[in-house]
């Protein structure tokens, strides 16, 4: 038999050893000799995507993972335990094993008091979650959770406050149980209902009749209107305005006269000055019906005026025309 | 030339019978071959001055220090294939540094072991059995018999301590490849800084999954060592039944070695690894 390469074989142990122990100790068996603080939370809402090594957060910056989660029976909240590596901490130094619960548990105590609080965030699109130590805005609204009532030795009670995407869960929730309320089949039906309803109507015989009927009117309304402007001027309108003013002044007074006449009628005057009240108001409507026969009269004369003008501007300068005389051939 | 003929229901019904008959034998072969070997493997517990420890030396160079290039490349590229296909798909999403996540799970919990457990049954298992078949085939172990020596101990147990000890650093080594496989990919191809990967890396993995490989690994050797060495004791008395032998080591070593990984994952799962 061919005997080992011992030296070849002794390298290749050794190294194994050592690569061994080097992932080992790389991959996690460092923490051991490391001194942990425990942080403690209580969490009152959902903490799915939260597991034991998920990371804990101070500020963004990673200083420990969650060890352990329980659900505490007596008041259904969740208990969070976390273990943080306080040699983070430290004003440019980092603590030594025996100032751990001076300076770090003080300086934890002191910034509880002014609102540091633990909240569930989401560590990516993948859903986990971790826990983040910060100061939020809306700690005031949310009341702080007892301290449970075992805590453990060198455990830190830290509160926590609701997470922005409970509220935002809520919400999507919400929306979506009144999106799912909408009847989409009635609504399609009754859509497709009304648009055939509408085709239908669109290819009437009578409705293009009545569409090519309202064109012609509309051409003949514009024509109207451009005859108009040309004659009407703003100063002619003021004046016609201002006459009707007058008249409705004048009505205006008379409902006045009126209204006297009636509050102060007696019952033996009361038929004599309806009768003249009803007289002289026969006579304004009269007078009312000649005014706007007359206005009418008016208006159709500027209609004349203004079309012979549109024919013959320069007629405004040199009068109405002559009628044209017939001279004979000779 | 005789004249073949349709195979009838007879001959099927025979045919499964026979197979019967084979899986039985081979199934008892196994279990009476496993009795034997812990039972000698108890006694080399008690004396351990009965090992012989320059054939154990000579196998754990063998299987170890010699298989170690190739288990060290075909680890680096299958970390390196791992995270090349986790980084097409990752980068769709902007995960591009689950990719640490994805190659130190595979490569510490399955690749890791599982791929060294292959390169070892290509190596020592089929080694193994044309060994101890060749001897087999020029009667020396009948010779070791007549002689009063334990042809179990003399053969296999060398072969079985060389293998437990050396799989389990052959996967550290494999488990370290893999690892810088998918870091090559991390760093060249998704340009991410190598201490980013290198602590998402540290990150994610503990001790305990490391661990668990090197668990599957000794179960891994163990399988091996006894397929191999058992195929070799089964092997017939001629050239072809000694090639015979080594294919059937191969094979049956692969097939255990799968099951055995599928059964371990899942009482790992169970256990709440």
């Amino acid at each position: 038999m061919v005997g080992a390469n011992k030296f070849r074989l002794g390298v290749f142990v050794l190294l194994g050893v050592v690569l061994f122990l080097g992932t080992v100790f790389f991959l996690g068996l460092s923490d051991i000799f490391t001194k942990k603080a425990r942080l403690v939370t209580l969490f009152q809402e959902s903490v799915q995507g939260l597991a034991v090594g998920s990371q804990v957060k101070y500020k963004g910056v990673p200083i420990g993972s969650v060890d352990k989660i329980i659900i505490q029976t007596d008041d259904k909240l969740i208990r969070v335990d976390m273990q943080v590596d306080p040699s983070i901490f430290g004003a440019g130094r980092e603590f030594s094993a025996e100032d751990i619960e001076e300076t770090f548990y003080k300086f934890f105590k002191s910034e509880r008091e002014i609102g540091l609080r633990c909240r569930l965030e989401y560590a990516g699109i993948t859903g986990l979650k971790y826990v983040e130590l910060d100061y939020f805005d809306d700690v005031s609204k949310n009341p702080v959770l007892p301290k449970p009532t075992i805590i453990g030795n060198r455990c830190f009670y830290i509160p926590s406050t609701p997470s922005a995407f409970k509220d935002i869960l809520k919400l999507i929730n919400h929306s979506l149980e009144s999106i799912s309320k909408i009847k989409y089949e009635e609504i399609s039906n009754a859509t497709a209902g009304a648009l055939n309803e509408m085709k239908r109507l669109l290819q009437d015989p009578k409705l293009v009749q009545a569409i090519h009927t309202m064109e012609r009117m509309s051409t003949n309304l514009e024509k109207s209107s451009a005859a108009l402007n040309k004659v009407l001027t703003e100063d002619k309108i003021r004046e016609i305005v201002a006459r009707m003013e007058d008249v409705l002044k004048s009505l205006d007074n008379l409902a006045r006269q009126v209204n006297k006449q009636v509050e102060s009628a007696r019952l033996d005057e009361t038929a004599t000055s309806f009768r003249s009240a009803a007289q002289a108001v026969g006579e304004t409507r009269q007078m009312l019906t000649h005014t706007l026969t007359k206005m009418n009269q008016a208006l159709d004369s500027i209609t004349e005026l203004a079309n012979y003008l549109g024919e013959d501007p320069s007629s405004i300068l040199r009068g109405k025309n002559a009628p044209q005389v017939k001279f004979p051939n000779n | 030339m005789k004249k073949k003929t349709m195979p009838t229901l007879r001959d099927f019904v025979e045919g499964i019978g026979k197979a019967s008959t084979i899986i039985r034998c081979d199934c008892r072969d196994m279990i009476a071959f496993t009795g034997d070997l812990t039972l000698t493997l108890l006694f080399i517990c008690r004396h351990p001055g009965k090992i012989r420890w320059r054939e154990t030396l000579y196998y754990m160079d063998l299987c170890g220090s010699q298989a170690l290039p190739i288990v060290l490349m075909i680890c680096y590229l299958m970390g390196l294939i791992l995270g090349f296909q986790a980084a097409v798909q990752m980068q769709k999403f902007g995960t591009e540094i689950f990719v640490a996540d994805l190659v130190g799970f595979s490569i510490l919990k399955e690749l890791g072991p599982l791929m060294v457990a292959m390169i070892a049954t290509g190596r020592a298992g089929s080694a193994f059995a044309a060994e101890i078949g060749t001897m087999k085939v020029n009667e020396e172990i009948d010779a070791l018999s007549t002689m009063g020596l334990s042809p179990m101990r003399f053969l296999v147990v060398p072969k079985m301590l060389a293998m437990l000890v050396t799989m389990p650093v052959l996967t550290v080594f494999g488990d370290v490849a893999g690892l810088l496989g998918g870091m090559t990919v991390g760093v060249t191809m998704l340009d991410l800084p190598m201490v980013v990967y290198y602590n998402r890396t540290i990150e994610v993995l503990s001790p305990t999954v490391f661990n668990l490989g090197l668990v599957k690994s000794v179960v891994f050797a163990f399988l091996i060592a006894a397929i191999g060495c058992m195929r070799g004791f089964q092997s017939e008395n001629d050239a072809q039944g000694v090639g015979r032998a080594t294919t059937s080591a191969v094979v049956t070593s692969i097939f255990w070695v799968v099951v055995a990984d599928a059964i371990l994952t899942m009482l790992f799962s169970v256990l709440g690894f």
